[in-house]
């Protein structure tokens, strides 16, 4: 099995900087909040008041670690789980109010791939019932049949001969590309790509990534991205999010934030990721990340921020709740000092 | 009665194809028994060295004789030969066993995917009706039962189907509700399948595992069940061949015509063994190690 | 090295035996760890590595086998060595982390109950002193609320907290080797940074081994002096880490660096390497890697490449091609040396 020919795309031309084309996809003030685990505990707010706008064409990515909220938003964004405040739009339609006939029309622009490629599979169905299954629910009463979905198999590196097996008779980025055969059985407009590549091999990988960019390039699809991987991010996407706690606490054309974040926060981050050019960086955090959600007054990273102990602990940063503000250009940044952030750290040791 | 629930982490299907490789070679034996039952099941008095005194026909004349050539097991206080009896009964033990469990799987199953899937209010009202069910003695019911409409093995075999479904729908809701954490059935939300389908098209084929083992198990249990009805005096009725019938009738004579009840008495043992084998096979088989 | 080597593994071979079949996921792995140094374990999934480890502690799992080679540990012949005194040396000189602390603890005992349960076997020690010396390991590794940390339990304590209570019981009894099997992989990005960096340190304050498996070459690149890269159960390249990432001379290690996407890269397709890796190792006939290769010549197919030293830096390379010149001009997915981390 081999996946398509490389295709180098064109590398200026593709990348967009900022963001053009219409919005398809409004996130709009959403929130999402759990009820505590504790006896008359505050409730947890996984995502706490996140707007994106997603344009149509564009590659976004949203990164952050456990506890930051992008596995609670894509689950509103794929209409899962409702959001507890907020709307989301798909081209103008109110997804979170839809009724229920509504939001399967909506669903066929917004398909989505999953971390697992193996457990996202229904272990008991073909290869081929897998990838007919959008089709026949959304397309209900007409029959699929078997050279159309392999069409689909083709487009994403697999054959025929893959029509009868089953998910465990497969490698996972086999498994990964029937996934993504899946999602686009519907010819969305949006797909959401959730970790998709974070449980696979390097090596697969870089197959998996180069067919998800030869397959934008070829069907105009737009990407939400969502990983904790940065090499991957940097790679993929035209504009970044980054969130911490629920928020969205930066928002840049990827490679301005690469080269110069504006939240300290996102500057840790970067720094902290163990590249194969330099190794890591300076660790610039302490201690752990509280709980998902967890109260704190002010800004949410503020009792880790390097930042704000290099500053002399200002009193803002703990009393006022920074607000997602522009910093330069399309660049949001949710920081009261986000000029400092590019200064010359020193190292905290853990 | 008391079912033990087996909880096993469901695992395809697909795997079930080898599982009754002689690695296991107690579960292989268990396995050419069952074969064995369900051919006579099938063949019924055909089968019997006397089908007519299987089925029911006396033969006085020969009453109450002991094992030896011409009657190999011997025969009963109306001469009826107890190996064409036995054989005539597997049919009514195979027949109600397995009528029984697939009722109670027909009925519990698809309740249980439910209240497990769905979760909420409707969860909540299945599984009270299920308690409710559960409490109930059993014993109780089918006397009630055969109370109302007559004695007769149907009858035990109502009885016992409606005894039987909750543990079904238990075993069902468990696995429900640990599958429909997975990413797979999380991915046929998103594409938006609807809940109907992904409980009978994703979350049931998926629970067919634990729900297997325990339905073997069940088989014997069921036998065995039938045949206390029976000896009760609950279920089948003479002249039928039925094992727990002919425990029941040859319990007066136990110490003088011994073979009587006790062949009878060997054949529901190794019906119920051979089951259970087959059962704890199946689950070392189906057991999470073997997932990849 | 001028001194030998504090671990030594030569052409181990591990076998796994089932009802139906054997195969061979290890077909020939020498390595060497010199005292003090960190030596990263690279490869794949199937590759062997953490087999690798699990067998010079003797913990290989039910159905697998050493079934050749040796491996000596100061001096000792571990394969060979009886039950009692392997238990003597696992724990207190040679010491694990796994990649999950959550099941790698035992979720029914505080981490204080299960670090003393490993200094009273190794050192003999318990009440006070004992606790005195697993504080003492607590704060060491960037614990100070060594109370705290000792009355809880697993489920009570974050990803990193956990996972430096793993490298404190590792490191309690003054292990000379720790192999650590992808022990950040599950943690998020700062907190694997944080780790790294204390493992880093304590190495350096403590002069002990460290054999580190992973899959991921950023975190060979941050803490590891030397590299070996695994393909299909055989050593495909072993050299100092910045010379093997600025110079793979393996056509595997190549295309692993290739495969990683990096800034200067952007927007250009990632190094594929077509293929899958053989499901039996042990059966190729030849170079494991032969079919998938893109330099691959006739001999490679046959005749199984051994481990050659190249060039003068020390690098060793299990390839035809690479011994006979290599490919033509620099690889182009090599990395820079860039700064020294």
């Amino acid at each position: 099995m081999t996946g398509p020919p490389p295709a180098v795309t064109s590398a200026a031309a593709d990348r967009t900087v900022g963001a053009v084309g219409r919005v398809i996809l409004r996130v709009l003030d959403v929130s999402r909040e759990f009820p505590s685990h504790k006896r008359g505990g505050l409730p947890v707010r996984a995502v706490s008041h996140v707007s994106i706008d997603l344009h149509e064409g564009e590659v976004l990515g949203i990164v952050g670690e456990s506890g930051c909220g992008k596995t609670t938003l894509v689950r509103c964004l794929l209409g899962l789980i409702p959001p507890t405040a907020g709307r989301i739009e798909v081209d103008g339609h109110d997804l979170t109010r839809a009724s229920d006939r509504e939001r399967r029309r909506l669903r066929r622009d917004l398909q989505v791939v999953f971390q697992d490629p193996v457990g996202s599979l229904d272990p008991r169905l073909a290869v081929r019932d897998l990838v007919a299954e959008p089709l026949r629910t959304h397309e209900g009463g007409r029959r699929v049949t078997d050279d159309e979905l392999v069409l689909l198999l083709e487009e994403v590196g697999l054959s025929r001969a893959h029509l009868e097996r089953l998910p465990h008779e497969l490698s996972g980025g086999q498994c990964q590309r029937v996934a993504i055969a899946r999602a686009l059985a519907l010819r969305p407009r949006i797909v959401v790509l959730d970790e998709p590549t974070s449980s696979l091999d390097v090596s697969v990988q870089a197959q998996i990534l180069n067919l998800l960019a030869e397959l934008r390039r070829r069907h105009g699809l737009t990407y939400l991205l969502v990983t904790h991987d940065l090499a991957v991010v940097r790679h993929l996407t035209d504009r970044v999010a980054v969130m911490y706690l629920g928020a969205v606490v930066e928002l840049a054309p990827t490679e301005e934030l690469y080269g110069a974040p504006r939240h300290p926060y996102t500057r840790a981050l970067l720094a902290a990721a163990p590249s194969i050019d330099r190794g890591a960086g300076e660790v610039l955090t302490r201690g752990d990340p509280p709980g998902a959600g967890a109260a704190t007054s002010g800004c949410a990273f503020h009792p880790r921020c390097w930042l704000r102990d290099q500053l002399g602990r200002p009193e803002i940063c703990a009393a006022t709740t920074p607000v997602l503000a522009s910093v330069g250009g399309v660049r949001t940044a949710a920081c009261h000092f986000p000029d400092r952030v590019i200064d010359q750290p020193q190292e905290v040791t853990s | 009665m008391t079912t033990p629930i087996v909880l096993t982490d469901p695992v395809p299907v697909a795997i079930r194809r080898r599982a009754f490789l002689p690695a296991d070679p107690l579960g292989a034996a268990g396995t050419l028994v069952i074969v064995g039952l369900i051919l006579l099941a099938i063949l019924g008095p055909v089968a019997a060295p006397y089908p007519l005194q299987g089925t029911g026909t006396a033969n006085v004349h020969e009453a109450m004789l002991p094992p030896g050539p011409g009657h190999l097991l011997g025969t009963d206080q109306l001469g009826r030969d107890v190996l064409s009896r036995i054989i005539v009964g597997t049919r009514n033990a195979i027949g109600v066993s397995f009528a029984v469990v697939g009722l109670a799987i027909a009925i519990g199953v698809p309740l249980g995917a439910i209240a497990g899937y769905r979760r909420g209010r409707i969860d909540a009202v299945i599984m009270r009706a299920t308690d409710l069910a559960l409490a109930f003695p059993s014993l109780l019911l089918a006397m009630a039962i055969v109370a109302a409409l007559g004695p007769g093995l149907e009858h035990a075999a109502i009885a016992l189907a409606i005894s039987w479904w909750p543990w079904y729908t238990r075993l069902s809701r468990a696995t429900a509700a640990s599958l429909r954490e997975r990413p797979f059935v999380e991915a046929a939300r998103a594409i938006g399948v609807s809940d109907l389908r992904i409980i009978f098209g994703h979350i049931i084929p998926n629970s067919l595992s634990p729900i297997i083992v325990q339905a073997t198990i069940d088989i014997g249990t069921v036998i065995l069940a039938a045949g206390s009805l029976a000896f009760i005096g609950l279920g089948a009725r003479a002249p039928e061949a039925d094992w727990g019938l002919m425990v029941s009738e040859g319990r007066t004579v136990i110490l003088d015509q011994w073979w009587i009840p006790t062949f009878p008495g060997l054949a529901i043992f190794i019906a119920v063994l051979a089951f259970n084998l087959v059962g704890d096979g199946l689950r070392d088989r189906f057991d999470p190690r073997h997932q990849r | 090295m001028s001194t030998a080597p504090l671990l030594a593994v030569r052409d181990l071979a591990v076998e796994f035996r089932t009802r139906d079949r054997v195969t061979r996921p290890i077909d020939g792995i020498s390595l060497e760890v010199g005292r003090g140094e960190m030596v990263g374990l690279v490869g794949e999934t199937g590759c062997g590595k953490t087999l690798t480890g699990l067998s010079v502690l003797g913990l290989l799992p039910r159905g697998a086998v050493i079934a050749g080679g040796e491996i000596v540990f100061d001096g000792l012949d571990l394969r060979n060595l009886p039950s009692a005194e392997l238990r003597r040396v696992r724990g207190r000189r040679i010491a694990m982390v796994f990649q999950n602390p959550a099941t790698a603890l035992n979720p029914v005992f505080t981490i204080g109950t299960q670090i003393e349960q490993v200094v009273r076997t190794h050192l003999g020690l318990g009440g006070n002193p004992a606790r005195d010396l697993i504080r003492e390991t607590l704060v060491a590794v960037g614990l100070p609320e060594t109370e705290r940390v000792m009355g809880s339990y697993p489920h009570q304590l974050s990803g990193g907290m956990l996972q430096r209570s793993m490298l404190a019981m590792a490191l309690a009894c003054g292990p000379d080797l720790l192999i650590a099997d992808e022990p950040t992989t599950a943690l998020d990005v700062t907190i694997g940074a944080q780790v790294l960096q204390l493992l880093r340190r304590l190495q350096e304050a403590h002069g002990f081994s460290v054999l580190f498996v992973t899959h991921d070459l950023g975190v060979v690149r941050t803490v590891t002096d030397r590299v070996v890269v695994l393909y299909a159960g055989r050593v495909a390249e072993l050299a100092p880490t910045v010379e093997l990432l600025s110079h793979p001379r393996h056509p595997y290690t190549n295309g692993l660096i290739g495969a990683v996407p990096r800034p200067d890269r952007r927007g250009t397709a990632l190094t594929m390497i077509p293929g899958t890796v053989p499901a039996d190792p042990g059966r190729v006939p030849g170079c494991a890697f032969a079919p998938r290769c893109p330099v691959a010549v006739d001999r490679c197919r046959v005749d199984r490449p051994e481990l050659r030293a190249i060039g003068d830096a020390g690098d060793l390379v299990a390839c035809h091609v690479a011994e006979a010149g290599g490919m033509a001009g620099r690889s182009p997915s090599a990395v820079s040396p860039g700064t020294a981390s």
